[in-house]
């Protein structure tokens, strides 16, 4: 029996006559025909059972800039135990080396140190090395084992990239069948369309799959901003922006967050490395904020401690944009009320980063000031929120935040997962309004992520997807069409 | 955020009434306190840090009592005038100045583990991790009054709780799991304050351990409770807790006599609150009086106010606002009916959205792709990578993540990591992105775009910046310009109204820098506003 292939179909069978198997790929490469079509002759020929094809992994390890460094410096812990070689024991804070924590860390767990409060001693100069051996293989393209390759991925030294390939090959019998070409007209050309009478078009089977067209495309993120942004100017409010480095000042004090509050501390926010200048706001705010914590006034306690202005002017990367809300207010006058004011922007928290923790990450806030509004409004603000967000059932129950009281945490209701907590909201305390503004007004004001949100829509497990900067994926992720 | 353990058949036992798990879990939800999980005989709650009077059982039966109606009256807490002293030496106040003690009889129903809980909790929160505040609790029986609160030096030696042989304070420091946990918060001292008593027993070297002498156990009836710290208001306010969390076992409450003092005040503190205040905050009328007691706090009419009671285990009251949310949570946040006020404000975005979304929308429709990284990043991404030496650069302090401690100076080395990243994904890969980039602690609108594949040539780049330009309605400027990351010759400086910025052909040093196989142009622009 003869074969029909095309002028294509019959390239390819020769070319997999030639060879065991075969990569796509390479066969269009090879060829030098579009991939497209390449795939797309193949499924006929699957289809006739000339040929068969399969999907295989392949792993693809690359150094991260860790572990190129590691390679060529050494590892850390080696250069901890060199620079003790070279100073003798020292106190931790005198050790001039990369990556000091880390350093320090994995030379104590390979036994190498011990520390004496705060003396770093070297106990053990020859350690297990074996991470830079494997280094230099993965360099090398050599393989490694998975264990290996864990270990690797723990100490952020190695990348893990997979991508799909597909292969074919011919089916064993058909390897001795002989062809014969079938001229059918594939691709119209200006030629064939002035003469088109009396030639064969060739049949096109509708179930082979497309050419990929790709799109330009806006961020998830921002598709999701923008329709947020939307809700919020429907329902007459303005936006505020700002930057994202402010002072302690407007993201603590202003908002009546004592000085020794826990949220302060250095493992929740970013505080920056560079030397505070003087607090950037009128003096009489400064005033005002500063004897409201000390002593409040005549309807607060205060919190009854020295505040210290040196506290207040730090440098940091704003932990909420309830800092643009503090700002804003500062800015108003009573007889601009009512006021009503949204904003969305990112926020920082010095966490470290995992399938659930991400170190920043959008906020969307907004505030109503105006002595005609109440407690009840603020729920009718959010209730309407988040219908327009998808969520018609939520639940409201007490909570706790410095600036705010009332204070309340909102749940929606999401059918796979049940009641998520996505939002914190409240009535700004008047020991954070009073200052700002220079009377007590009511301001409803609430917070809320977006990314819970995000993670909802798109089906993701891990948080960090929100923010994925993987090409295949951002080209092939649904819009946003709420 | 603290979340406690707390026994259900003792909770059941202390609020007097067999209550549901679903009613538990409920109550305990709308007091503000969210169950976590439930196992066994356990519930996990997390309590808001300003209740630390919840952080016990005894004190959440306490409120679950009057909140579900099972308890009408106020208690007294009718705190009695001890016979026992206390002397404080100037050495020890001046280390840790503000001291508390009281002593608790005959008490029934003790719970070894809850004292312990409570007494961790209170440590890591009001407290402030044994800084502002810590505590110890004794065995009364073995504890001859008076007792002294003494300075004494580093080689003072006793037996620390955990360990079984007496040692000096130096090593306790030094060595004892306590003592290298808490030893910071005697740094700068060379005298350490103890409570000794009369016949040299050592209760306690504050902050840090107890001594092994006092320690209590299940079968303790008597107890001494000790509070020193370096805030006076925390200190007091650890004490009266810690003081209702015994009185809820027992009525023989006692204030030690500190210096000829009795500095314990258990009495209710009135706060006086406007009648018309709490009905314009929250839009609803009710008996503010029932609401109150749901709360545990007194009402006393006063015309067009009222005072309302405070019980001493309260420090969460410091403003009218306060007493007004506890109205509303005793009302229940789920009866108040969601509405709108009627205020007519104009909307109105931010003026650089405008800008920002025609970019999007330019970018988009040249089948650009847009990307968010982060906004730190490293030295290496930023400065290393691209050839040139670090400036004008701000580091965060502490970060978890090494690999992103920098603020971003510029978007086109995050977009050329990006195309590393997606090396394998198929070509022609074009990417922009619209952000923040910080130079020193000055922030700047910026965009960047990066674009990989055969054709990626200085032209083509020219090409990119002249549609955009076009499409904004503006005109541009063009010149030669020269930057270690581009190759020298096919690199421009453009400048128009909006934004002025640098285009090229990335230099393949660079390429190689980012494992990159392909030619890439790219440029980066800062807005101009």
């Amino acid at each position: 029996m003869e074969l029909m292939l095309s002028p294509v179909g019959k390239k390819i069978f020769d070319y997999l006559k030639k060879h065991d198997r075969a990569k796509v790929l390479d066969i269009a490469q090879k060829l030098n025909i579009d991939q497209s079509i390449v795939m797309r002759t193949i499924l006929e020929m699957e289809s006739l059972d000339i040929v068969e094809k399969w999907e295989q992994d392949e792993v693809i390890l690359s150094l991260t800039s860790e572990g190129k460094k590691a390679l060529k410096e050494g590892l850390p812990e080696e250069q901890l135990i060199n620079f003790l070689k070279d100073h003798g024991e020292t106190h931790i804070k005198d050790l001039n080396v990369r990556d000091k924590e880390i350093a320090i860390a994995w030379a104590k767990s390979k036994g190498a140190i011990v520390i004496d409060k705060g003396i770093v001693r070297l106990i053990k100069e020859s350690i297990d090395n074996k991470e830079k051996e494997l280094l230099k293989k993965v360099k090398e393209g050599k393989k490694i084992k998975e264990e290996d390759i864990k270990k690797l991925k723990k100490r952020r030294f190695l990348e893990v990239l997979a991508k799909t390939y597909v292969y074919v090959r011919l089916k064993p019998e058909m390897k001795d069948k002989n062809i014969r070409i079938i001229e059918e007209i594939t691709e119209l050309t200006p030629e064939v369309i002035k003469k088109w009478k009396d030639k064969k078009f060739k049949k096109f089977d509708v179930n082979s799959p497309a050419q990929q067209v790709y799109s330009g495309k806006q961020h998830p993120v921002t598709q999701v901003i923008e329709y947020v942004r939307k809700i919020w100017l429907d329902m007459g409010f303005k936006e505020m922006t700002g930057n994202k480095i402010v002072q302690a000042f407007w993201n603590f004090d202003a908002l009546f967050t004592p000085q020794d509050h826990p949220a302060r501390e250095m493992q929740d926010t970013f505080y920056l490395d560079y030397s505070a200048p003087r607090i950037n706001a009128d003096r009489q705010i400064v005033k005002r904020v500063k004897e409201m914590h000390e002593r409040g006034d005549e309807k607060s306690d205060g919190w009854n401690y020295t505040w210290k202005e040196t506290y207040a002017s730090k440098l940091l990367l704003r932990t909420h944009t309830t800092v643009l809300s503090a700002l804003q207010l500062a800015s108003l006058n009573p007889h601009d009320l009512p006021a009503k004011y949204f904003a969305i922007g990112k926020v920082f928290r010095n966490e470290t980063l995992d399938w659930k923790h991400l170190f920043e990450f959008y906020q969307v806030e907004g505030f109503v000031a105006s002595n005609n509004v109440n407690f009840k409004h603020l729920l009718g603000y959010l209730k309407i929120f988040f219908q327009k967000m998808g969520y018609d059932k939520i639940k409201v129950r007490p909570a706790y935040f410095p600036y705010t009281e009332l204070s309340l945490e909102i749940e929606v209701f999401m059918p796979e997962k049940g009641w998520v907590e996505l939002a914190g909201a409240g009535m700004f305390r008047p020991e954070v309004v009073k200052p700002l503004l220079g009377e007590e007004v009511k301001v409803l004001a609430w917070g809320l992520g977006l990314e819970r949100i995000i993670m909802n829509y798109y089906g993701f497990k891990d948080v960090r997807d929100v923010y994925t900067t993987d090409i295949k994926m951002l080209r092939d992720l649904k819009r946003w069409l709420y | 955020m603290p979340t406690v353990n707390f026994k259900i058949s003792r909770l059941r036992k202390l609020i007097g009434k067999e209550l549901s798990i679903n009613d538990l879990e409920n109550a305990l939800s709308s007091l503000g306190t969210a169950v976590e999980t439930i196992h066994e005989d356990l519930i996990e709650v997390e309590i808001f840090p300003n209740r630390p009077d919840l952080l016990s059982e005894e004190g959440v039966a306490r409120a679950l009592r009057y909140y579900l109606g099972l308890d009408h009256n106020l208690k007294n807490y009718n705190m009695k005038k001890g016979k026992e002293e206390v002397f404080l030496s100037k050495e020890a106040l001046e280390v840790r100045p503000y001291v508390r003690m009281f002593i608790a009889r005959n008490v029934k129903n003790f719970d070894f583990d809850s004292i312990i809980q409570l007494q961790e909790k209170l440590h890591v929160t009001h407290g402030r991790r044994r800084k502002a505040v810590s505590i110890g609790v004794h065995n009364l029986d073995v504890i001859t009054f008076p007792v002294y609160y003494k300075g004494v030096k580093k080689n003072f030696k006793f037996i620390p709780l955990g360990w079984e042989r007496e040692a000096t304070i130096k090593e306790i420091l030094e060595t004892h799991e306590k003592g290298i946990a808490y030893a910071h918060l005697l740094e700068n001292t060379s005298i350490y304050p103890v409570w000794v008593d009369s016949k040299g027993v050592v209760l306690a070297l504050p902050p840090i351990i107890n001594g092994v002498y006092t320690v209590i156990d299940e079968h303790t009836k008597n107890f001494v409770v000790d509070v020193t710290g370096l805030d006076e208001k925390k200190v007091d306010e650890t004490a009266r807790i810690l003081a209702a969390h015994f009185f809820e076992l027992t009525n023989e409450v006692y204030d030690v006599k500190i210096e000829g003092k009795y500095l314990m005040d258990m009495s209710y503190k009135k706060k006086i609150v406007s009648k018309e205040e709490v009905k314009s905050y929250l839009g609803v009328e009710m008996s503010l009086k029932d609401m109150l007691l749901k709360m545990g706090m007194g009402y006393e009419d006063k015309g067009n106010n009222f005072y309302a009671l405070v019980p001493p285990y309260r420090t969460d009251i410091l403003h009218p606002i306060d007493v007004i949310e506890d109205i509303a949570i005793a009302y229940g946040y789920e009866n108040f009916d969601a509405s709108l006020p009627s205020i007519a404000t104009i909307g109105g975005e931010a003026d650089n959205n405008k800008l920002f979304r025609a970019l999007q929308h330019i970018f988009t429709g040249m089948g650009a792709i847009e990307v968010m990284n982060y906004h730190l990043s490293n030295e290496d991404v930023l400065f290393l990578r691209m050839n040139r030496k670090p400036e004008k650069l701000v580091k965060v302090e502490k970060p978890m993540n090494q690999e992103y401690d920098v603020l971003r100076t510029d978007l086109m080395p995050l977009l050329l990591h990006n195309l590393q990243h997606n090396k394998l994904h198929e070509y022609p890969q074009f990417l922009f992105e619209i952000g923040s980039v910080f130079k020193g602690i000055e922030e700047n609108n910026a965009f960047a775009f990066v674009y990989a594949g055969k054709d990626a040539n200085f032209s083509k780049a020219k090409g990119i910046v002249e549609r955009i330009v076009k499409d904004l309605g503006a005109s541009y400027k063009i010149k030669e310009t020269n930057e270690p990351y581009f190759i020298e010759g096919r690199a421009a400086f453009i400048i128009s109204k909006v934004f002025e910025g640098k285009i090229g052909e990335i230099h393949p040093q660079i390429l190689n820098n980012f494992d990159l196989e392909l030619p890439v142009i790219a440029g980066e622009f800062r807005l101009i506003e």
